[in-house]
C-alpha cells in the first residue's frame, strides 16, 4: 500500500508541496526593562550560546542592531518573524552599532544619524528590540536577540543572559508524502510545482537558492523532527548546489566532499531547497528519500 | 544566450515579406527581457506586438526599412508565458509565437500588492538587508519586469531615473553613476570618485545630470561638512555648480541653526536635488537646515529658498511645517515635498506646495497623509505621474503607493522586512516616446 503513496514520476524527482515536511517554532526572548528616554547600557560580554542554545562565544559577534516594530502585540510580531512573514512597514526604527560591550542606546545610528534615547526610547513608543549578529553581508545570521521594554522609572542597565535557546522548533517528517528515487542513479530534481513553503507560507521560487541531499545514518523519523534544530551535527554526508533562477537541476551537479552516486537503501535521505540570503534560517522544503 | 531559444524557420506568405530565421530568445542578464530577431525578404519597417492577456504591448517602430530585424520585448514578469506577433506597416506577418521568461535571480526580491492596479511602471531603488541591492523596475501589479543588480555594497542606490531619451537608467552607486540600457544593448560606469557622491542625481534635458558631493568648510569656527553641486555632461566634463558654504551667509541660520554644530558634523545635509526646467535651475533639499534652496544653474548664485517652517526666506506660512523633508518633485500640480515627521507628528506625508518666487512667497496647497501612519525615518520621496496623481515611495516602511488626481490612494505595493526603497518614479512606457 505504502507504494501508492510514494510521489514517483518517470525517473526524475518532481517535487510538490505534499512532499515537504511541516516545521513549527516558537521564539521567547527575554524581555528587560530599561528607564525610558535614557542612554541606558546593555552588557553581554557572557555570551555562550546562540538562539538554538548552540555555542557562540561573543567574539563571534559583528554587529548589534536596534529595531522598533509598530502595529502588532509582542505575540503576533514573533509570530509574523519566525514565519518570515513580517513586512517591512512594521518596522520604524532601525539602526546598527559596531560590537560594544557594554552597548550603550547612542553608540547607534544610521548613516549620519544618531539614534536619541532621551527623545525616543519611550512607553508606548513600539516593540524595541536589540538584535546580536554574526558575519557579514547576504549570509550574515542573528544569533541573539533582546526586548527592550521602556518603563518610568527603570534600571539604567541591562544584561543579556548568557546562554540563549529562545528558539524552539520541530518539523514534522511522518506527515508528508515521501520522495521516491532510484537506489544509485544520478535522477534530476524539478521543484517548479512548489508553491508553498514547511511553515504554509507562500514560497517564491526565485527565493530558492540552495539544492541539498543529506544523508544520517537514524531512520527514526519523528526523533529527526524533535531534534531538527540539531540535525546539522547527525549528519554525516552532505551535499550542495548553489542555485540562481533554476527551478531543476541534475543531482550530478551536486558538490561535497566525495562525488554523489546516488542514493541507497540505508539510513535517511533528506532533500532541501532553501533560501540561503533570507533571514529566518529555515530550509523551505526538506523531502524524505524513498530509496526503491 | 539561454537554453530557452526557439529557433523557427518560417516561410509564410505574409502581406509584402517573408519572415525568415525567426529567433525568439531571453535574456541572461535580465530573464524578464525577450530578444526577436528575423531576417526578411524584403526590406520592410517592422515592430513586434506582444502581451501576456494579448497583444497589448508593442515595440516601437522600426527607424527604417530593413531586412534584419531586432526588437527587444520589455514589461514581462518573470516565469510568464507571452504571446507575439510580427507587425509591418502593411500587416501582420507570419503567425503568432510563444515565449516564457525565466526565474528571477534570488537575490529580487517578492512584492504584494494591494488595491487597484498601479497606472504606471514603477522605477524602483531597493536596498536590501545584508547588501544584495537591486534598481528595478515594477508593473502595476508589483511584479518585476526588469532589473539591475549594482555592486554589493553597505547602503544601495537611494535613487534611480530614467533618461530624457527613455532608453536608459541612471542610477547611483559607490563613487559612481551607472547608466544601464533598458533593452540590454549597453552599459557604462561613470566614475566619480573624489566628489564623495550621495543620496541624489537629476538628469538634464540635453544629456547629463548632477550629483551631490560633500565638500568640507567652516561654521562658527567648526570644521564642518556641507554639500557640493557637480555637474557633468556627456562628455564625463565636471563643473561644480555650487558650494553650500558660498550661500552659507544668505541663509539667515538662527540660533536653532546652529544649536548643534560640532566639529566635523554633516552641517547641511542635501539629500535630494531636482532640476527645474523653467527657471533652468536646481532645487536643493538641505534636511538639516530645512531649507529647500533654488540655484541658479549657470551661475550657482541663490535664487530663493523657501523654510520649512517660514521663519526666514520665501513668505510662507503653513499649518503644517515642512521639517525633516527628502525628495522634491515639480510637477504640474506644484511642488511636491515628502516629509518624513518631526517630534510633534511622527506620521510622515506628502506635501503640495505653490511656489511664487516672484512674489516671494509660497503655500502649502494640500497633503496626503496614508491611511495609516507610515513613520519614514529615512528618504522617502513623490513624484508626480501622467495620470495627474503620484507614485509615494514611504522608503523604510517598504511601501510603493499610488495616489489619483484627486489624491486619493490607487493602491500599493509592498516588500518583506529586510528591504527599504529608494526615490522612486513612475514610468509611463519602457519604450523611447
Amino acid at each position: 500500500m505504502i507504494l501508492t503513496l510514494l510521489a514517483c514520476s518517470g525517473s526524475d524527482l518532481e517535487l510538490g508541496d505534499a512532499n515537504n515536511f511541516a516545521y513549527s517554532a516558537t521564539l521567547d526572548p527575554t524581555i528587560v526593562e530599561l528607564a525610558e528616554l535614557n542612554d541606558s547600557e546593555i552588557h553581554w560580554d557572557e555570551l555562550s550560546s546562540d538562539l538554538l542554545d548552540h555555542e557562540l562565544s561573543p567574539g563571534a559577534i559583528t554587529e548589534l542592531s536596534v529595531a522598533v516594530f509598530g502595529g502588532y502585540p509582542l505575540e503576533e510580531l514573533l509570530d509574523l518573524l519566525i514565519r518570515d512573514e513580517l513586512p517591512q512597514s512594521a518596522l520604524s526604527l532601525f539602526v546598527t552599532s559596531p560590537p560594544n560591550s557594554p552597548a550603550r542606546f547612542s553608540d547607534f545610528g544610521l548613516q549620519n544619524d544618531e539614534l536619541h534615547p532621551e527623545q525616543y526610547f519611550e512607553v508606548g513608543s513600539g516593540i524595541w528590540m536589540m538584535t546580536w549578529s554574526s558575519g557579514e553581508g547576504a549570509t550574515s545570521a542573528t544569533e541573539r536577540l533582546l526586548v527592550l521594554e521602556p518603563t518610568v522609572d527603570g534600571p539604567t542597565s541591562a544584561t543579556l543572559p548568557a546562554r540563549g535557546g529562545e528558539l524552539q522548533a520541530k518539523g514534522d517528517f511522518l506527515s508528508l508524502t515521501r520522495l521516491a528515487a532510484p537506489a544509485g542513479e544520478l535522477v534530476g530534481v524539478d521543484w517548479s510545482a512548489l508553491t508553498v513553503d514547511a511553515q504554509g507560507g507562500d514560497l517564491p521560487l526565485q527565493q530558492i537558492d540552495q539544492l541539498r541531499v543529506s544523508w544520517l545514518p537514524g531512520t527514526d523519523l519523528a526523533q529527526i523532527g524533535e531534534e531538527f534544530v540539531d540535525l546539522e551535527s547527525k549528519l554525516e554526508a552532505d551535499w550542495k548546489l548553489p542555485l540562481e533562477g533554476r527551478v531543476s537541476a541534475e543531482l550530478s551537479e551536486l558538490e561535497g566532499d566525495e562525488d554523489f552516486t546516488g542514493f541507497t537503501g540505508e539510513g535517511t535521505w533528506l532533500l532541501s531547497l532553501s533560501c540561503e540570503r533570507c533571514s529566518l534560517p529555515v530550509p523551505s522544503f526538506v523531502g524524505v528519500v524513498e530509496v526503491d | 544566450m539561454s537554453p530557452v531559444t526557439l529557433i523557427l524557420s518560417i516561410a509564410c506568405s505574409g502581406p509584402s515579406a517573408d519572415i525568415q530565421e525567426l529567433q525568439i530568445e531571453v535574456d541572461d542578464d535580465v530573464v524578464t527581457r525577450v530578444h526577436v530577431s528575423w531576417t526578411s525578404s524584403e526590406a520592410t519597417i517592422a515592430r513586434v506586438d506582444f502581451g501576456v492577456d494579448g497583444l497589448d504591448q508593442s515595440t516601437p517602430w522600426e527607424d527604417s526599412p530593413t531586412t534584419e530585424h531586432h526588437a527587444v520585448l520589455l514589461g514581462l514578469p518573470s516565469l510568464t508565458t507571452a504571446r507575439l506577433r510580427i507587425q509591418e506597416q502593411s500587416g501582420a506577418l507570419g503567425e503568432d509565437e510563444e515565449v516564457s521568461t525565466g526565474l528571477l535571480p534570488s537575490s529580487v526580491p517578492a512584492f504584494d500588492h494591494e488595491g487597484e492596479e498601479f497606472a504606471n511602471w514603477s522605477l524602483l531603488p531597493v536596498s536590501a538587508d545584508g547588501g544584495d541591492h537591486s534598481v528595478l523596475v515594477l508593473d502595476g501589479l508589483g511584479q518585476v519586469v526588469w532589473y539591475d543588480q549594482p555592486p554589493t555594497s553597505e547602503f544601495g542606490s537611494f535613487t534611480a531615473e530614467l533618461s530624457p531619451d527613455g532608453q536608459s537608467i541612471y542610477y547611483l552607486q559607490n563613487d559612481s553613476v551607472a547608466r544601464v540600457r533598458l533593452d540590454g544593448s549597453e552599459r557604462e560606469n561613470i566614475d566619480l570618485a573624489g566628489w564623495d557622491v550621495h543620496h541624489d542625481l537629476t538628469l538634464l534635458p540635453e544629456g547629463g545630470f548632477a550629483i551631490l558631493g560633500k565638500v568640507e568648510g567652516l561654521v562658527e569656527g567648526d570644521a564642518v561638512s556641507g554639500d557640493l553641486l557637480v555637474e557633468v555632461d556627456e562628455d564625463g566634463q565636471e563643473r561644480v555648480v555650487w558650494n553650500f558654504f558660498d550661500v552659507l551667509d544668505q541663509l539667515a541660520l538662527d540660533a536653532v541653526d546652529l544649536k548643534t554644530v560640532d566639529t566635523g558634523m554633516d552641517f547641511s545635509h542635501a539629500n535630494s536635488l531636482t532640476y527645474d526646467a523653467d527657471a533652468d535651475a536646481y532645487l536643493i533639499n538641505l534636511a538639516r537646515l530645512h531649507r529647500l534652496l533654488s540655484v541658479d544653474r549657470s551661475t550657482g548664485e541663490l535664487n530663493w529658498y523657501l523654510h520649512g517652517a517660514g521663519t526666514s526666506g520665501l513668505e510662507f506660512q503653513p499649518d503644517r511645517l515642512l521639517m525633516r523633508t527628502h525628495d522634491t518633485d515639480l510637477g504640474p500640480e506644484g511642488l511636491l515635498v515628502f516629509v518624513n515627521n518631526t517630534e510633534d507628528d511622527e506620521c510622515s506625508w506628502v506635501a503640495r506646495v505653490k511656489l511664487e518666487p516672484a512674489f516671494e512667497r509660497a503655500s502649502l496647497l494640500g497633503a496626503f497623509d496614508s491611511e495609516v501612519c507610515r513613520d519614514v525615518f529615512a528618504l522617502g520621496s513623490a513624484h508626480s505621474n501622467d495620470q495627474g496623481g503620484a507614485l509615494i515611495s514611504w522608503s523604510t516602511e517598504g511601501v510603493l503607493e499610488e495616489i489619483d488626481a484627486d489624491w486619493k490612494s490607487r493602491g500599493s505595493i509592498s516588500v518583506s522586512l529586510g528591504h527599504a526603497f529608494g526615490y522612486s518614479y513612475p514610468l509611463s512606457s519602457l519604450y523611447p516616446p
